[in-house]
């Protein structure tokens, strides 16, 4: 063995090496990029994957339009009716597109239903009416506002109740968190959803009894990650050196244990956004979540399913926004992980 | 082992207790009475309805009789079809309603399985795009809103499968679909993650170096090992499945529990209400008992874990 590996001997001479000259040498050491902190890092990564960005955008968008549109778009202007302008389609000026121009196929024919019922020239509805001569567009963009408030309160919980009761169940160990985490283990193996239910039907519903609703079924995902990465973060050197130092429980987490747990905190609050947003349209859609005057898009999912066969504008319309709503928060979250996460990304 | 058993199934009664008690509470909070839609009884007659229904006893008496109806099965007498067993109402429906989860399940899984391992074994290629991008759009698809579309135009425009209804095997499909294709998507992104794990790991590496062939290996090797955490995400599946059914049910005008829920909801039908919720968790807590047992079987790791906790 040791004889085969014996390479031959290369025969070298001084003139087989090149001295470099001195800087050279030394700027081989040098760092080139400016150090970057995590967050720039995160935020380069993200920017990388353009399924999160557009998300992000799109996400952006619809949180301005819902929100802005306040001042046009409440309560008040919701319940008007307008029977004669009742089950438009949609019509956009200068659109000259079958379903987007006033007509609607009826018995295999494009009719123009604006013509038909004699309605102004002048007025149009970009999104169609509903049964009652309500502009759809109006309906969407608040049905949409009332999603996104679903979706901020569910983030909202996630961040206090799910992640105060995650550290403390984690930091303090021992007892408490024995009777904390049994405390989640009974909770979560009973069916939210049918709880929160019950629980609609005894309050009355609406986004209070929702929200009431959320704040109780959401955020235990959220406990149980925060704990898990407590539990292994409390045992770093970093924290070992806050604690002889003396710093109060309350300042190592704040300085050390929240930021380190950034990462999964938002991720998982991205996870929870969309399933509060199909949890508040499930339950407007089986006629117990939002109800008249007000409207969400379960609600208008359910009013528009009823004539789907006639008018399926008003099915596609919210059922669009919702799914768009959904895939949007979906894929941020996954760019998100990806960006924090960068070996989940494969 | 059978002490982790025992552990688990004292906690799946405790929290049957808990859902049992806190059903009832709830209900004795609810607004209004079930009789409140014949309004023109006379004193009398409400009077001999209460003491029919118990309403006349002290809140914990009617308690105490619940809880001890429940041990022997007896969930009360619906309010909605005439005196009719809450008991024999859930009886009649269960088997619909499990039927169609179990055909979801098993429909979501196979498929989730089959989509996840194609695009982890395609890595970053066109087939793993398309199945990424389909697995974003069926996790982000509201099930009610794909079984309103299916309906619509898979059996009314093409007339392929029954519209509505229950009892052939034509007519489980459209709903089997809606109500699997959350788990499908879920299934497949969770394979593919898994799976892209398995594959770039050493032992893998050593079986393709003995020379197995790649179907050998990920059929041996790679697809075993990945499907092993898939069991944890049964619990979740169960919740998921009841949900739907609640609206896909509907739907598809299906005689199961899930439809059974939500009308006996929207007529105050409390003894139905309460049944449904036991049946529910009872169903779920099951689940999540098998799903342990199970996971501590094929992986030795969670039963150290269990034992000393």
């Amino acid at each position: 063995m040791a004889e085969e590996a014996q390479a031959p001997q290369a025969k070298l001479t001084e003139n087989a090496f090149e001295g470099l000259p001195k800087d050279e040498a030394q700027s081989a050491e040098n760092i080139a990029g400016p150090s970057l902190s995590y967050m720039q890092n995160v935020w380069i990564r993200f920017k990388q994957k353009t399924s999160g960005v557009v998300s992000g955008i799109i996400v952006i968008l619809m949180i301005v339009i819902a929100f802005g549109s306040t001042p046009f778009i409440n309560k008040s202007t919701l319940v008007k009716s307008q029977p004669q302008y009742a089950n438009l389609p949609a019509k956009i000026p200068g659109v000259n597109l079958n379903g987007l121009n006033g007509k609607i196929k009826q018995n295999g024919e494009w009719v123009d239903v604006y013509e038909k019922n004699n309605i102004p020239k002048d007025k149009y509805f970009i999104a169609g009416t509903d049964y009652l001569g309500r502009s759809l567009a109006q309906r969407i963009v608040y049905g949409t506002k009332i999603s996104l408030i679903v979706a901020l309160v569910a983030a909202f919980f996630d961040l206090t109740i799910g992640v105060i009761y995650g550290v403390i169940s984690g930091w303090k160990g021992g007892a408490v968190d024995n009777v904390m985490q049994r405390i989640i283990e009974i909770v979560s193996s009973v069916p939210n959803l049918v709880i929160v239910i019950l629980l609609l039907v005894v309050l009355k519903p609406g986004l209070k009894s929702i929200i009431i609703a959320i704040a109780i079924s959401s955020w235990m995902t959220m406990a149980r990650q925060v704990r898990a990465e407590t539990l292994s973060l409390k045992n770093q050197e970093y924290v070992l050196a806050a604690r002889s130092l003396g710093e109060s429980s309350w300042k190592i987490a704040m300085k050390h244990l929240i930021p380190n747990l950034s990462s999964i905190i938002i991720i998982q609050t991205m996870y929870t956004i969309p399933s509060a947003i199909f949890f508040e349209a499930f339950l407007s859609f089986i006629g117990i979540g939002i109800s008249a005057p007000e409207t969400s898009l379960g609600v208008l999912l359910n009013e528009g399913q009823k004539n789907f066969q006639f008018l399926p504008y008003q099915m596609w319309y919210p059922a669009v926004v919702l799914c768009v709503l959904m895939i949007a928060f979906n894929l941020l979250g996954d760019g998100l992980r990806d960006a924090f996460d960068p070996k989940s990304a494969r | 082992m059978t002490k982790y058993i025992l552990k688990r199934i004292a906690y799946m009664i405790l929290t049957l207790f808990i859902v049992a008690t806190i059903t009832f509470f709830l209900m004795k909070m609810m607004p209004g009475s079930p009789y409140t839609n014949e309004a023109k009884m006379t004193k009398t007659q409400l009077r001999i309805m209460n003491e029919q229904y118990g309403f006349n006893k002290p809140l914990w008496e009617q308690y105490v009789i619940y809880l001890a109806g429940l041990v022997h099965g007896d969930f009360g007498i619906s309010f909605q079809y005439s005196n009719m067993p809450v008991s024999q109402l859930i009886g009649s429906r269960i088997g619909a309603s499990a039927q169609l989860g179990l055909q979801a399940m098993i429909f979501g899984v196979f498929f989730g399985v089959i989509i996840g391992a194609i695009a982890a074994i395609k890595r970053n290629t066109w087939v793993d795009t398309t199945a990424t991008v389909l697995s974003i759009i069926g996790k982000s698809v509201p099930n009610f809103v794909l079984a309103v579309l299916l309906q619509y135009y898979i059996a009314l425009k093409l007339g392929w499968f029954p519209i509505a209804g229950w009892g052939t095997f034509s007519q489980t499909i459209l709903p089997t679909i809606a109500l699997g294709v959350g788990p499908l998507a879920e299934t497949a992104r969770f394979v593919r993650t898994s799976m892209v794990d398995t594959l770039t790991s050493d032992y893998i590496e050593l079986a393709t170096a003995k020379g197995l062939s790649l179907t050998q290996v990920i059929r041996k090797h790679a697809l075993r090992n990945s499907m092993i955490p898939l069991v944890t995400l049964l619990g979740p599946y169960t919740v998921s499945l009841m949900t739907g059914s609640m609206v896909i049910e509907n739907i598809f005008n299906i005689p199961g529990i899930g439809e059974q829920f939500v009308k006996s909801i929207l007529t105050n039908d409390y003894p139905t209400i309460m049944g449904t919720t036991i049946v529910f968790s009872l169903g779920l807590v099951i689940v999540l008992l098998i799903t342990d047992i199970v996971y501590s079987l094929i992986d030795p790791r969670i039963r150290l874990q269990g034992s000393d906790a």
